[in-house]
């Protein structure tokens, strides 16, 4: 074998890191069932300040603070403080109402300079609530979510055991009525939280909690300086590093479900990713000294957790870094081209099957509702190519010989096929691109559909490398709720 | 067991009057965790199923 033969074959097998590691994470979620935290849970109650950082939020706060006021926890001991980011809209009207329904509950901390974004706002609010002793645990939200009954029982249980630091929820998307976009997104949850943070659990070490609900002790909050960090569009991932490098533990509490409404369009969507992505690329610029370095943070810098922190990261880089390999096989008319395409995509294909039929398996109920998002979340395109791999008679059918240049009418489609991983990147930009000017919703879900949803997340993590890059201007940019999630039942 | 190892109860009790809550979700919630390696099992029974099948009857 050459050195040009091994250099490209290299660049296959880095792509299938992404892959493989997902496999790796989902592998592990089963031994939560038996390695969890629930053996140091207690029957704590602590007192509970709820922020609700609160920006134009009118169409959606008062459905969350009435679920709020359902909450099965020990009349007295919670406290809702919205911090009114000088919003323009009704919010302050809906407050008016909500804090003489519900006296001594609601309270309204008003900022006279908004949009600077939500960690500036949730600084005001915990600036405020950690000004006196009464909060004993503060539960950083959104304004738009909407919190099951038993949720905080559920979380604060955790809080019993003092390695504990801090404790998300489940965040499920609740948008009623949801279309394509948000039902992707409900099936990528159950593959982001419900699977990798029990993963994640289970390593000791969590990557994120969410920004919709993430439960501290007050003695967290004091020990990683009592505020948010306002330097990074990830200001919630930046607290889960921050906490468990002071030394404490967060964890992932799967039963404790709450109701976000998320993206229904692409644009949306992508505003939103690409802050996240954004973000993530600033908070492993921000703790660059830690990665892969056991020896300064056990679990941060564990070499486990490195490499799927990396291959999230880089999926899209790695997506191209093989494209580039298997094209290069292919161009030199080497027989390890169909060898490498094949493996890939059979391997790609053993995972999917699992992946997708255990997170089914994990969120039934999100299932029944997203289960045609699930098959088709890597899109009707790769999943043709899986096919095609599974039943050689899909090649007789097109007349082509796969361990073969092709030849003829079709001497495009192998090229092609051995690309996807990356064009697929570029089409999903393209459908986001047509969306943006103007195409009607069904055909922006049929091409959504052919190229995948996995293909538009990528997409966006490649142009948060650009934007970071070009150092493109970091704004806050708010995604904009209208009161469409629910609780369901 | 020093200070930072106790676990902590109820720190409210004259809250609310005492109910049996936090076993019960406990209780289903450990239920929950355990089921969910079976259910992995299942799906990697089914994944390697499949992929014999193709091995046997595949060309």
């Amino acid at each position: 074998m050459s050195l040009v033969e091994i250099a490209l074959l290299t660049l296959v097998v880095l792509g299938m890191v992404p892959t493989l590691a997902l496999f790796a994470q989902f592998l592990v979620v089963g031994v939560h069932g038996v390695r969890n935290h629930y053996a140091r849970c207690g029957d704590y109650t602590p007192r509970v300040a709820f922020v609700l950082p609160a920006w134009n939020e009118a169409q959606v706060l008062g459905a969350s603070i009435d679920s709020l006021m359902q909450l099965s926890y020990p009349a007295g001991a919670w406290r809702i403080y919205v911090v009114d980011d000088a919003s323009t809209d009704a919010t302050p009207e809906v407050l008016r109402e909500k804090i003489a329904r519900y006296p001594g509950s609601v309270f309204h901390l008003r900022r006279e300079k908004g949009g600077e974004g939500k960690a500036h706002t949730l600084n005001h609010g915990l600036k405020h609530v950690l000004a006196d002793d009464w909060a004993q645990a503060v539960m950083i939200m959104d304004a738009d979510v909407l919190f099951e009954p038993t949720s905080l029982r559920r979380m604060t249980r955790h809080l019993a055991d003092p390695q504990i630091a801090s404790v998300t929820a489940y965040v499920k998307e609740g948008s009623d009525p949801g279309n394509l976009v948000t039902r992707f997104i409900a099936f990528e949850y159950i593959a982001a939280q419900a699977a990798a943070r029990r993963a994640q659990n289970v390593g000791g070490t969590l990557a994120c909690l969410a920004g919709g609900a993430q439960l501290h002790s007050r003695a967290n909050l004091e020990a990683i300086g009592g505020r948010i960090d306002t330097s990074s569009l990830a200001e919630d991932t930046y607290t889960t590093f921050a906490t468990q490098l002071a030394g404490r533990r967060v964890l992932f509490e799967g039963n404790a479900v709450v109701w976000a409404e998320e993206p229904d369009s692409l644009a949306a969507l992508w505003k939103q990713r690409l802050r996240w992505a954004r973000g993530n690329l600033q908070i492993t610029r921000a703790f660059g000294r830690l990665w892969f370095r056991p020896w300064r943070h056990r679990g941060l810098g564990g070499i486990g957790f490195g490499i799927v922190w990396f291959s999230i990261l880089l999926t899209p880089v790695l997506a191209v870094l093989s494209s580039i390999g298997l094209l290069g096989l292919y161009a030199r008319g080497d027989a390890w081209a169909w060898a490498g395409f094949a493996a890939v995509w059979r391997i790609t294909i053993a995972v999917y099957l699992f992946e997708t039929l255990y997170a089914f398996l994990i969120d039934p109920a999100t299932a029944r509702r997203a289960w045609l998002q699930g098959l088709l979340f890597p899109g009707a395109i790769s999943l043709a190519i899986m096919l095609a791999l599974v039943v050689p008679s899909a090649w007789t059918g097109l007349a082509v010989d796969p361990t073969q240049p092709a030849s003829g009418a079709l001497r495009w489609l192998m090229p092609v096929m051995y690309a996807w991983n990356s064009l697929s990147m570029l089409a999903a930009w393209a459908v986001y691109r047509l969306e943006k000017a103007g195409l009607p919703n069904r055909l922006r879900d049929l091409l959504l559909v052919l190229v995948g949803y996995g293909a538009f997340m990528n997409a966006i993590a490649f142009a948060a490398m650009v934007a970071q890059w070009r150092k493109v201007e970091q704004r806050w940019d708010k995604t904009m709720k209208s009161g469409k999630a629910r609780i369901p039942g | 067991m020093g200070q930072d190892d106790e676990i902590r109860q109820g720190a409210n009790p004259g809250l609310d009057p005492p109910d049996d809550t936090f076993r019960q979700l406990l209780a289903a919630d450990r239920r929950t965790e355990r089921g969910l390696l079976w259910r992995e099992l299942i799906a990697l029974a089914v994944v390697l199923a499949a992929l014999l099948l193709r091995l046997r009857f595949g060309a």
